[in-house]
């Protein structure tokens, strides 16, 4: 018989994790390339995710209050998570096709890491928008905080990817194309989960807005208006160029 | 297709995976029941890290441990169903692999104690001997000298969990083997009755450490006021 070697039990396990993941993003990478047992990792990562996610959604909502806070704290997770369904078998591809092929547990694995990482940085980040909303901090520049945080927590799980995939010009090449994935799959999924911060105007708070063009369409009319062309202007203007022209050709045609 | 029909073929995906989970999981029924719940909504992620993780677990060189564990497992069944099975009944062996399994887990968790930086025993003798060399005060002397010390008795244990484990995993191999030559060879149970009482005895006395102070004697309750234990005067 071979000599006795300890094996951790899984609760401590999962705990020192936890742990790995606000510490040692390199080890948490290590761990998901080594092909072992993954699941203390995915369970760990998972209820960073949740735990993470759910607290800064609902701090979000501490804008509006009332049922936002909890419609909130359940869609942010929800939104994060569905994402991460819909990204990680494209990374898989991305990466397998750029030079870097990764196991699909490990990259799984790797990508849960990365958000769940990242999500304990929202955590962090809480108390610091709960401040600003205390102190008044009206809903357009909460909405760009709330941008803000999520650059920053996108950092910390950015660093666990590039550790995962490699940190040189082509991890760098397959991160970057992950990214616009990331961007447009994230962007489109948050936008049908809105609202996340409820406008303190509104009487009632819904869980879901209508239905209303996409996240693409939102964004090309926000650069149209930061460029001062608004849509609706120029509709009006339009409408209120051709109306004399119409009557006047009805007078001609009389 | 909309969302909707979508939603419902995930959701039929969600459940087979489910049900694929239950049947894989080994372990507890808990366990079971609650890998197959993280299946249904979160299959695409969940199905590859439990798959991965029994391929592992199967092409995984087989540790101390669970080959202890599968050696008192095929004892068993060696004897079932033959006037020997009183030697090592279901629930003897029951027992005997909870017993193994707590003090498995005891010594991963000083193994791992042991491996963190402040119970490293090198930089604690280091750290007595600067403080000698730059004639530290006695108090602060005899705290480092007692830290040294409780690294010394930790490792002690932890060396001590070692060899009874390993005397045990080899104590259970040759029951097992004993065991089934007792049964092919219609043999009398004489010896493997006494690699039983050995194997008890041994199970008690690892027991008998697990529950014991780990410093051999009772630690002094400390007073939170003073922080200093209660005075013997």
């Amino acid at each position: 018989m071979t000599e006795f070697q300890a094996s951790e039990p899984a609760g401590s396990e999962i705990c020192r994790v936890l742990d790995e993941l606000l510490r040692s993003p390199k080890s948490v990478a290590e761990r998901t390339r080594a092909a072992g047992d993954l699941r203390p990792l995915f369970l760990a990562a998972l209820g960073a995710l949740l735990l993470g996610a759910g607290i800064f959604g609902a701090t979000l909502a501490t804008s509006r209050g009332g049922a936002q806070l909890l419609y909130s704290g359940v869609k942010l997770p929800f939104a994060l998570l569905a994402t991460l369904l819909l990204v990680v078998p494209a990374f898989h591809a991305i990466s397998a096709g750029l030079g870097r092929p990764l196991g699909f547990s490990s990259m799984v694995a790797l990508m849960l890491a990365a958000a769940g990482r990242g999500a304990l940085v929202l955590i962090a980040l809480s108390p610091v928008i709960w401040l600003c909303f205390d102190r008044g901090l009206g809903y357009h520049p909460g909405v760009l905080l709330a941008s803000v945080c999520y650059a920053l927590s996108g950092l910390a799980a950015l660093e666990v990817v590039l550790r995962g995939i490699g940190f040189d010009l082509r991890g760098l090449v397959i991160v970057s194309v992950f990214g616009l994935v990331v961007f447009a799959t994230g962007g489109q999924t948050a936008w049908m989960m809105r609202p996340f911060l409820g406008r303190p105007s509104a009487q009632h708070v819904p869980f879901l807005r209508h239905r209303e063009s996409s996240f693409v369409d939102a964004l090309a009319q926000s650069a149209r208006s930061s460029l001062g062309i608004y849509p609706m202007e120029r509709a009006l203007k339009r409408a209120s160029d051709r109306t004399p022209r119409s009557a006047g050709d009805s007078d001609e045609s009389r | 297709m909309n969302l909707g029909d979508l939603a419902v073929l995930y959701g039929l995906a969600g459940s087979l995976s489910g049900a694929l989970v239950f049947r894989a999981t080994r372990g507890s029924r808990l366990s079971a029941l609650g890998s197959a719940a993280l299946a249904v909504p979160l299959w695409p992620l969940w199905l590859p890290v439990i798959l991965s993780s029994r391929a592992a677990e199967i092409t995984a060189p087989r540790t101390p441990t669970t080959e202890a564990e599968a050696a008192l497992l095929e004892g068993h069944e060696a004897v079932r169903n033959t006037p020997l099975e009183p030697l090592l009944p279901r629930a003897a062996v029951d027992r005997l692999l909870r017993e193994l399994r707590r003090a498995t887990e005891r010594y991963a968790e000083l193994t791992h104690l042991l491996a963190k930086k402040g119970f490293d025993r090198g930089a604690a003798e280091e750290r007595v001997q600067r403080l000698e060399q730059r004639g530290a005060s006695a108090r602060t002397l005899a705290s480092a000298r007692l830290h040294l010390e409780n690294v010394d008795r930790l490792r002690s244990l932890c060396a001590r969990d070692k060899r009874a484990l390993d005397e045990l995993s080899e104590l259970i191999a040759a029951l097992r083997t004993q065991l089934v030559f007792a049964r092919y060879s219609g043999s009398s149970p004489g010896e493997a009755s006494d690699i039983v009482t050995e194997v008890w005895a041994r199970v008690e006395m690892l027991g008998t450490s697990s529950d014991a102070s780990p410093f051999g004697f009772e630690l002094p309750t400390i007073d939170p006021t003073t922080c200093h234990p209660p005075s013997t005067s």
